[in-house]
């Protein structure tokens, strides 16, 4: 017996599953009448903020203090530094705001316990300053309106409390060392153009050269993440926390496979970024466990409001999806219908572990294996593909080429010359462009500082026989 | 038995950016689904009169109040996956979702997720 494709031809879509909710009464206090259902558990309007609360804590709480013998005494909390909060005016961040006040902003003489050593008063704030960081994406986006002012006064309730740090997009691009990348060439050399144009202009400029709508979309929420991750160290936080919920955390760890960025998943789950005084921000999703259903009902019940993006009204950029959008789609339809699905793929991730520390590794040789699982030629009977050793980069960002390919992973990688819409890279519209694509301010930087390691390791290795051992040294 | 229905419609979550940007909404339904909309579950006309439910409330808000983007909003005949629906301040799986019976004076709160995190 085989197994045979259906003799239909026609498309086939999995039929919905109609699931049938039992009325009935919470399943907590086990006395009022259920008003909503998460996952087969139906709880009343009263017990179901706590909950929230619970799960919410449950993620944050065990990070909040350093993991050092000097550590305050199990039961208080108190945080190295201070707390940035990365805020779009959305759902997730709009509902982690409100759960961090009401979580970590009772005063310690109204606080709960009895006190003392034994059973310390669970209040107070855990952090010196908590900042709302917005970033205006704007810029990005064609006519789009800045709602810097929209969103500061949606968080007028919140002062006093907290501090607002409003940033823009194009803030990537400022101070720059006017490096720019021909994104023609696969090796993707960097020189140094200098250049007139505003951070705007080349915010613009980045983003227009990006092959696909996945690129576009990959690029500003990669823009996004590193400039909460500076403003977090430049702010002296120990903490930098995202309205992450379980649904959105379940789109981007699919969409990071699907991007080729399979390999840096296992650190979704929290990253320690370690900066070069050797600081260390914690990134932490603390709605990770709380789907989307459930945000919008805390949302409604705690008479909460998102600030409406009118960019969610327009469409794809050249009228073609990226990845991003197809997947959001994807995995809200697998929560409406099979909701257990979307947290099993978040806890799957979790148990990938990731053999690097720090911030999101780059694999080695994403060149030779892109050669090796792509066909780039077409070749002629008998002809073998070329096996040469990869391009090294030259010691120093001048005006000979030093190029970026070795160390970019395979996801930012292919997000720069993605071979698709934008056809033959040499006969692209973009015409002179290409050539000359302004990067953000942290890629030469990075750059210049993996050349200073890379000499230095070289110096080191020709010199290494004459070196003496730490403990030769001292007798 | 009155031949209208009174409801209380409210959008959240940027729902309101399809409706004029309006979060509440006083609309006036029959009571009865109309003949030329009831349709049984095999597409023919059903001659039986039926009351009018959250479907047929679905629908009608598409039809009279929806501005833009009407598959922002619908899938098919029920709400797109990401829109919760409350149903007098509860869950409309609950309440049966589309084949709840609308009565005078229900509240029904639409509430938009796709404006993520």
């Amino acid at each position: 017996m085989s197994c045979e494709n259906a003799p239909d031809s026609t498309e086939s879509v999995m039929p919905r599953r109609r699931r049938v909710a039992e009325k009935g009464i919470c399943i907590k206090c086990k006395t009022n009448r259920g008003r909503i259902i998460i996952r087969h558990a139906v709880y009343c309007k009263e017990c179901f903020p706590a909950l929230i609360k619970t799960k919410f804590r449950g993620v944050l709480d065990p990070t909040v203090n350093p993991s050092n013998e000097n550590a305050p005494l199990r039961g208080s909390l108190k945080a190295a530094g201070n707390l940035l909060i990365g805020y779009s005016g959305g759902l997730g961040s709009t509902v982690l705001l409100d759960l961090l006040r009401l979580s970590y902003l009772t005063p310690v003489d109204q606080a709960v316990g009895k006190g003392g050593k034994q059973h310390p008063k669970k209040g107070g704030k855990p952090w010196n300053r908590l900042i709302i960081c917005y970033i205006e994406c704007g810029g990005a986006y064609p006519d789009a309106a800045d709602r810097t002012a929209e969103v500061e006064a949606a968080l007028e309730s919140y002062k006093g409390d907290f501090e607002f740090l409003p940033l823009r997009l194009e803030d990537a691009f400022l101070n720059g060392d006017d490096a720019v990348v021909d994104l023609s060439n696969e090796d993707l050399p960097v020189l140094k153009r200098p250049s007139a144009a505003t951070p705007l202009h080349q915010l613009k400029a980045y983003l227009s050269s990006l092959p696909t709508a996945t690129s576009h979309q990959s690029a500003i929420s990669t823009l996004i993440r590193l400039i909460l991750h500076r403003s977090a160290r430049a702010h002296d936080c120990s903490h930098l926390v995202l309205g992450t919920s379980l649904t959105s955390l379940s789109v981007s760890l699919i969409n990071a496979v699907a991007g080729g960025a399979g390999y840096t998943i296992g650190m979704e789950k929290g990253e320690e970024l370690i900066a070069p005084d050797g600081g260390i921000v914690r990134l932490v999703r603390p709605l990770r466990e709380v789907t989307m259903k459930e945000c919008a009902a805390y949302l409604r019940w705690r008479n909460l409001s998102v600030i409406g993006n009118k960019r969610m009204l327009s469409t794809p950029s050249n009228g073609k999806e990226s990845i991003g959008s197809l997947t959001k789609d994807f995995i809200f339809g697998l929560e409406r219908d099979y909701p257990s699905t979307v947290s099993a793929i978040v806890r799957t991730c979790n148990k990938l572990v990731s053999n690097t520390t720090g911030e999101k590794p780059a694999q080695p040789g994403i060149r030779e294996w892109k050669e090796r699982i792509s066909i780039r030629n077409a070749l002629r009977d008998n002809e073998e593909i070329s096996t040469d050793a990869p391009l090294e980069p030259s010691d120093t960002l001048t005006e000979d080429s030093l190029l970026l390919s070795p160390y970019l992973c395979y996801a930012c990688h292919t997000t720069l010359i993605s071979r698709s819409s934008r056809g033959s890279r040499k006969t692209s519209s973009l015409g002179d462009q290409i050539h000359q694509v302004p990067l953000p301010m942290w890629v030469s930087e990075n750059l210049q500082a993996s050349g200073s390691r890379q000499r230095r390791q070289e110096m080191k290795g020709e010199i290494q026989e004459f070196l003496l051992d730490a403990d030769d040294a001292t007798n | 038995m009155t031949s209208q229905l009174t409801l209380n419609v409210e959008f959240g979550g940027g729902l309101e950016l399809l409706f004029s940007n309006q979060r509440l909404h006083t609309v006036s339904l029959p009571s009865y689904i109309p003949q030329n909309l009831n349709k049984s579950t095999d597409g023919s006309f059903d001659p039986t009169q039926r009351p009018a439910n959250v479907t047929f409330l679905l629908n009608w808000l598409k039809q009279n109040l929806l501005k833009e983007r009407e598959e922002l909003f619908m899938d098919g005949d029920s709400v797109r996956p990401g829109i919760l629906v409350l149903i007098n301040d509860t869950d409309w799986e609950i309440e049966g979702e589309g084949d709840y019976v609308l009565r005078d004076n229900d509240e029904i709160v639409l509430i938009s997720t796709l404006h993520g995190g």
